[in-house]
């Protein structure tokens, strides 16, 4: 099956389109070298697969996530290129399009967001944009799917022959390409002239690719030569032939009229408002977090608790002991693998709705706005504002916070955002905090809750800050940050990303959790006597024990709670499993249970340790990935841990003074 | 006059953008932010904070600093 790559600049309805185009999607393994995951979605019209790949401006990466552009075009084949423009911003989008067409594999322009240009006064001659561009050019809604048709057919038309777009540069420059092209004779006739134009400009992907061959110093020699002959930096040079091209064709194919006014010009002043722009952002997080525990999640998790617990249980026991199955088994199966996974089974519902609202601040183009409206705040600290959106992301799951530190330019900014990002309480621990605020804070449950998530937002801040005088010091910051137009998110894209953060949940309760859960449960069947001992007598009190006294001065130095802590390295979840299986198994009734080894400060305490003490094993494997450094991935492990300690110690203490 | 002494709502030229920091450099330029376009200030951080631009279609976020080492002109 034939391949087409997918690119675009961020923000325009690149996710859209795919979504569109594929009946299916997968992602497949890892690109070389960095760790996006590969999206591949299957288009069974055209029997092709459509490779999406990350947004970027131009072909020479900045970030990460941009090099992976790069990176890809140089080593996979595609057998064509979907470049998908916002006919409302076309110049700079034009500069992107010119890098892919010097590339001379078959292209296909899909100009989307034409109704977005309309407003703004905008019109596009297609023909003659087509005719100047020598590919086809289709006009398209990415949101609505029109014009996708076009898109088939164009595919289905182009008779696979090349594509020969030549940018003419300055003599000076175009003899510098022969020159290095006639080097490059490992690399396809078609590329090597794109090769040698991003490497005339500095691409650093490019440069990385040729390092390792023999004339790389020759190649080399012969840029710093032709700049030293032109007087000024080779990529102004061609930056200058490129902007010159551009407004030829702008000038002639777009008309510009003008333009009425947008209502979410309006919404904008109010959201990205010096002094308000703060206190809307938080109202909104708290009206998300309300949606998420008190409106709608919780009355769901609720009925799924009755079922599993109730129903599912008495179901399950009652059928094994019809099959005559032996009691440990029985036991094994309900008190442990039901109570285990099932405990953190029943959070679905509000795992689920939180993921819903953070994919629609992602999808609207608001999260673009915290960014801006947090930059100061962020910049006391030691950051900038785009850490802010890591920060949010992690709300979900720290995994892809983690990873959505690559966004920042700056690599001491990257490395800071991904120290803090697992202080944010991410939905896994939620299960922990859903279980000790029915037992401890059935009033003020959403208050609670809330409080956590500030006080991971205060000490990451804290920390960063700390960081960023001691140990990552220097360096200058750098902000800059698009804004993208509001935009109604399209419910097939929400519900895509909403399960695409979900679905991690559901592979991790069928592996981590599982096995967490029959594991920690067989801890607490054998014990140095025997097989079904006293729990109090089990292997996993002694473990937790010699772990729980580290917590004395905490208030909670219990095997129970060292117990469960222990567990909760492998998956924070893992927490509630242990605590249903520990206390699930002594009487049934969990939070009366639980009021007997902790008090509500004590339990408070317990969730702010909970949420700051160490990273999950996922993120762990995260961090690793990202920062590729085993030295500070020991450090990202550990160092919470201490800190989580002090924190705790200090509310404990506080608590202990006031009470 | 630097960009940031601009009043909200005024749109000016870029003059001079060699003072500014070589990586955000290469963003503006793939951003089609050069010498001779067209800006104009759409908002003003609090307390030195963030500022929002309109350049050829497009918003972006930038901060003082850096709006400080822009020069720009009158139209």
């Amino acid at each position: 099956m034939s391949r087409l790559a997918l690119i675009g600049n961020p923000n325009i309805g690149k996710t859209s389109l795919f979504n569109t185009l594929t009946n299916s999607y997968e992602y497949v393994g890892n690109w070389s070298g960095v760790t996006v995951e590969k999206k591949v979605g299957q288009v069974k019209k055209l029997q092709k697969e459509i490779i999406d790949l990350p947004g970027v401006y131009t072909l020479n990466p900045i970030s990460r996530d941009e090099s992976v552009v790069t990176s890809f075009l140089l080593e996979d084949q595609v057998d064509g290129i979907l470049n998908i423009i916002d006919a409302s911003n076309f110049e700079r989008n034009m500069q992107l399009t010119i890098d892919i067409l010097e590339l001379r594999k078959p292209v296909f322009i899909c100009l989307n967001m034409i109704d977005v240009a309309k407003k703004k006064g905008i019109s596009i001659d297609v023909e003659k944009l087509q005719r100047f561009l020598g590919v086809p050019v289709i006009p398209i809604s990415a949101r609505t799917g029109k014009g996708v048709e076009g898109i088939y057919a164009a595919i289905q038309d182009s008779d696979r022959t090349q594509q020969r777009f030549t940018l003419t540069y300055d003599d000076l420059i175009e003899e510098g390409i022969s020159k290095i092209e006639a080097l490059l004779q490992h690399i396809p006739e078609e590329q090597r002239r794109w090769c040698t134009i991003q490497f005339l400009m500095e691409n650093e992907a490019v440069d990385a690719y040729l390092k390792e061959k023999e004339y790389f110093e020759k190649l080399v020699a012969i840029r710093t030569a032709l700049e030293k002959q032109l007087g000024e930096p080779l990529n102004k040079a061609i930056a200058k032939k490129r902007d010159l091209y551009i407004s030829t064709i702008y000038s002639e194919v777009v008309i510009q009229e003008k333009s009425e006014r947008q209502w979410s010009e309006k919404i904008d002043k109010i959201l990205t408002h010096p002094i308000l722009g703060v206190p809307i952002f938080l109202a909104l997080m708290f009206l998300m977090f309300q949606a998420t525990f008190a409106w709608i999640g919780t009355p769901l998790s609720d009925l799924l608790d009755g079922f599993v617990s109730g129903t599912l249980t008495e179901t399950v026991t009652n059928g094994l002991k019809a099959i005559g199955a032996a009691p440990f088994i029985i036991n094994l199966i309900c008190d442990g693998i039901i109570a285990g996974v099932g405990g953190v089974l029943v959070f679905i519902p509000q795992i689920f709705v939180l993921f819903f609202f953070i994919s629609l601040l992602e999808d609207s183009g608001y999260m673009a706005r915290i960014a801006v409206v947090m930059d100061r705040l962020m910049e006391f600290f030691g950051l900038n504002g785009k850490a802010f959106i890591p920060m949010i992301v992690s709300f979900g799951c720290n995994v892809p916070g983690v990873m959505a530190a690559r966004t920042i330019e700056q690599p001491r900014e990257r490395l800071l955002t991904i120290l803090v990002a697992p202080f944010m309480s991410c939905s896994a621990r939620l299960p922990v905090y859903a279980l000790f605020g029915a037992a401890f804070f059935t009033e003020h449950q959403s208050l609670v809750v809330f409080s956590l998530y500030i006080m991971g937002i205060v000490i990451a801040l804290i920390v960063t800050k700390i960081l960023s005088m001691t140990i990552l010091k220097n360096e200058t910051s750098v902000f800059i940050v698009e804004l993208p137009a509001y935009h109604v998110p399209q419910l097939k894209t929400l519900w895509r990303s909403t399960w695409e953060k979900g679905k991690g949940f559901f592979r991790k309760a069928g592996t981590i959790i599982f096995a967490g859960s029959v594991i920690i449960w067989l801890l607490s069947y054998l014990g140095p006597h025997g097989a079904n001992v006293n729990m109090d007598e089990s292997f996993l009190a002694m473990i937790g024990g010699a772990f729980g006294v580290l917590f004395i001065p905490l208030g909670f130095g219990t095997w129970q709670a060292g117990a469960s802590l222990i567990a909760g390295f492998l998956a924070k979840e893992v927490i509630v499993s242990t605590m249903a299986i520990i206390y699930g198994v002594s009487e049934g009734v969990l939070s009366s249970t639980m009021t007997t080894h902790f008090t509500a400060l004590s339990a408070y305490t317990f969730l702010a340790f909970v949420l700051l003490y160490m990273p999950c094993l996922a993120t762990v494997g995260a961090i690793k990935r990202e920062t590729q450094s085993v030295k500070w991935t020991l450090f990202a492990t550990l160092y919470p841990f201490v800190v989580a300690y002090i924190i705790a110690l200090i509310i404990y203490g506080i608590g202990n003074l006031l009470m | 006059m630097n960009l940031h002494s601009v009043q909200l709502g005024e749109i000016v030229k870029v003059k001079d953008l060699q003072q500014i920091d070589s990586l955000l450099s290469k963003r503006l330029n793939a951003f089609g932010i050069k010498e001779g376009c067209r800006i104009c200030m759409i908002q003003k951080g609090w307390f030195s904070g963030a500022c929002i631009l309109e350049c050829q279609g497009q918003k972006i976020g930038l901060r003082k600093k850096d709006l400080m080492n822009i020069k720009v002109e009158q139209l």
